[in-house]
């Protein structure tokens, strides 16, 4: 490769650092704290104990699921919603909690259950901090 | 045929990088939460990735218009879909979840963002083949 061409890619790859460094603190608070809001309505696997009557929701790949969930889960995805609300829908009992859990760091679960807030009307839908692994442990 | 496949080459990479850069720059915390899905980069470098890849994905579009700097562009293209391809491969291997961080809010499955990039990575690579006698624009002393 001739020497310009090498000069040439060494630009290319170096100068988006020059912007990049520079607007990295619009999204720091973000990477560290993560999503404040949905925060809120994260559970923790001990808090969940304390909670009647939970209607677990996993969002995790199908054959995760079909290896090992918690008892009476519903397997939910995003590329099948409208499946996925029908199945929710059919188990949900009025008053029921409502917590969405998925492997330690996929953020599908917080979004997930954000969604099922807004399509459902109720604040009491929440995702598993710690994801499926931080049930298993506290069973053993 | 020559200038048919490079025009062909341009307009693709410079619609695919304009538009996953803007996927990418309108919806940040959507890129954020497939960076952590990687489990491979530092939160310390992941505001800054957030940022880097879609202005390199810019600069890259911008070098492909230029005639001076097409080839050089698809040279980097090419090293930049050889990362991503490296990334996603890790991905599936390791058989996380999540998603690609391809598009942004628009979402893609690793596994199909793989495929595609294969397609993308013959394309250039053709390209490169077939434009390799032509004088390179950036380095004149390699005209006849």
């Amino acid at each position: 490769m001739k020497k310009q061409s090498v000069k040439v890619l060494f630009f290319f790859f170096t100068l988006p650092l020059i912007p990049a460094v520079f607007l990295q603190s619009h999204i720091k608070d973000y990477v560290y704290k993560g999503d404040v809001i949905a925060e809120q309505y994260s559970i923790t696997v001990e808090k969940s104990r304390e909670l009647q009557n939970i209607l677990w929701l996993d969002s995790r790949k199908k054959s995760k699921y079909e290896s090992g969930t918690i008892d009476g889960a519903i397997w939910v995805s995003y590329k099948d919603w409208e499946g996925s609300l029908m199945k929710i829908f059919e188990s949900f009992e009025p008053g029921q909690n409502i917590i969405v859990y998925c492997n330690p760091t996929c953020s599908t679960s917080r979004n997930l259950a954000k969604q099922l807030r807004q399509e459902m009307g109720q604040e009491n839908i929440y995702y598993l901090k710690g994801g499926y692994e931080a049930w298993l442990k506290l069973q053993k | 045929m020559v200038k048919a496949t490079e025009i062909v080459t341009c307009i693709l990479l410079v619609f695919l990088f304009g538009f996953t850069a803007w996927a990418k720059l309108s919806a940040p915390e959507v890129f954020v939460d497939a960076l952590k899905a990687y489990q491979l980069f530092p939160d310390k470098l992941t505001p800054i990735i957030v940022y880097y890849v879609p202005i390199l994905e810019i600069a890259l579009a911008v070098g492909l218009v230029l005639p001076k700097y097409f080839k050089d562009a698809l040279r980097a293209s090419l090293i930049l879909m050889g990362i991503f391809q490296a990334l996603l491969l890790s991905f599936l291997l390791r058989d996380l979840e999540g998603d690609c961080g391809c598009f942004g809010k628009l979402g893609g499955t690793p596994g199909w963002s793989f495929v595609k990039n294969l397609f993308i990575i013959g394309l250039i690579l053709y390209t490169l083949y077939i434009t390799r006698n032509n004088p390179s624009e950036v380095d004149p002393s390699s005209e006849k």
